[in-house]
């Protein structure tokens, strides 16, 4: 489903206009980013939780050379899928 | 930091973000999540714009959801460490040898393309006579009385080699130095070249003018330019403007010092109208232009200061002779000390 069947799925569950629901999306994704960037995870019941995790700075083996990089640090934005929802989605 | 919000305070925020009211918010979420989820339920991937994609995948214990961020959210939550580039390790360096680049280091002032002409010159013993000829021309400079202070680094740096190992770890860090300034200078261009933003968020404040009961704003982090002509003007396409504005102060708009104030112009100076597509326009040609005159700019200085540099080598070269042969009629070594240390 790409993001316009999502938006056009949504406006007319909601009975609101296209640019309300992308409004919405937008502040959604906007808040997402906010909260990720504080490290912050949000949870949403029966669905999952998105984490923001921070790896430190790694030194990895370039296998082929043999030389050593330093890896800067990095925050990935992980997503834990609820049990009850994967529960569901493993129902038969 | 760290924290856990659960889903009414994320109703909240979204509810303030969109300008809608909770009931609103709410409705949208829960509906967002069950579709979603449904979606997800029949096999299909969802994809939201600036968010991510979920998807179902099988693992070992049956379907799970993987979700993978979209670029803008992968970004702004990496935007700390945007400038720190995978790099390889110096392996057997020791304490020490730290200790004596530190040391070398520390007189040396910023100015990048000063060091230019060494970054040419990679290989240990090249720099090592790079920096016995730079010995020299310090010595020396003192007879012509002149861009003397134009390189100060290396008058500091010639002061710590006495002995030839010292030399050895000079050369080294001199390597090191211009290395790490041309990585840096590496950066500062590619960014300057593909993201603007970016450059935009080192540029900082100019000195306040002195005269004039002109409009100014303080540049701060999250106070750019872009974000002056935002609120000052209506439409951010017009910090260029402003930088054209403050172009006396600080020619190169990317590098306006952090924490004091620039002008802004008042608005019909350079016929600002956000309203006007034409405007709009204007401004985006002027901020190419004036991107363009910063780089070019910015290049050529660069070999200019090359070009002196050799020159002022080639002088020193002819002032070795000239000093050799005042040694030679100035027997009293009292004035070759005076001269040395002037």
């Amino acid at each position: 489903m790409q993001h316009k069947e999502l938006v056009d799925t949504l406006s007319k569950s909601l009975g609101r206009s296209k640019s309300d629901i992308n409004k919405l999306v937008e502040a959604l994704s906007n808040v997402v980013i906010e909260r990720c960037s504080e490290l912050d995870s949000i949870s949403v019941p029966r669905f999952g939780t998105i984490d923001a995790v921070k790896h430190n700075e790694t030194v990895e083996v370039d296998e082929s050379t043999g030389k050593r990089m330093l890896l800067p640090p990095r925050v990935e934005v992980e997503f834990t899928t609820s049990t009850v929802f994967k529960k569901r989605l493993n129902q038969p | 930091m760290k924290e856990k919000i659960a889903f009414p305070q994320l109703v909240e925020l979204v509810a303030e973000k969109a300008s809608t009211t909770s009931r609103m918010s709410e409705l949208f979420l829960q509906e967002l999540f069950t579709t979603i989820s449904q979606a997800l339920g029949k096999g299909e991937t969802v994809k939201i714009k600036g968010l991510g994609t979920f998807k179902t995948e099988k693992d070992d214990d049956g379907k799970n959801v993987i979700f993978i961020p979209d670029n803008a959210l992968a970004e702004a939550v990496n935007a700390p460490f945007a400038q720190f580039k995978a790099v390889e390790l110096c392996d057997g360096v020791t304490q020490e040898q730290l200790d004596e680049i530190d040391a070398a280091m520390q007189p040396e002032p910023v100015a990048e393309p000063a060091t230019e002409p060494v970054e040419a010159v990679e290989p240990v013993q090249d720099v090592k006579q790079e920096v016995e000829k730079e010995e020299e021309v310090v010595e020396i400079v003192e007879v012509p009385q002149q861009d003397e202070a134009t390189e100060p680094q290396e008058e500091a740096s010639v002061d710590v080699p006495k002995t030839t190992n010292k030399r050895k770890w000079l050369a080294i860090a001199a390597g090191i130095a211009a290395i790490a300034l041309v990585a840096g200078i590496a950066t500062h261009y590619i960014k300057n070249g593909s993201n603007e933003t970016v450059a935009q968020a080192d540029s900082i404040a100019a000195p306040k003018p002195a005269a004039a009961p002109v409009v100014t704003d303080t540049l701060r982090n999250d106070n750019r330019l872009f974000d002056m002509a935002q609120r000052h003007y209506g439409d951010q396409a017009f910090w260029v403007y402003i930088a054209l504005e403050n172009q006396q102060q600080f020619p190169d708009y990317h590098k306006i010092p952090k924490g004091s104030a620039v002008v802004i112009p008042p608005a019909e100076k350079y016929g600002i109208n956000s309203d006007s597509k034409q405007s709009l326009k204007k401004a985006a040609k002027a901020a190419a232009e004036l991107k363009a005159a910063t780089t070019q700019k910015v290049e050529p200085e660069k070999d200019d200061k090359a070009l002196e540099k050799k020159e002022l080598k080639e002088k020193s070269k002819d002032a070795v002779d000239k000093k050799e042969d005042l040694e030679d009629k100035a027997n009293d070594s009292g004035r070759k000390h005076h001269h040395r240390h002037h």
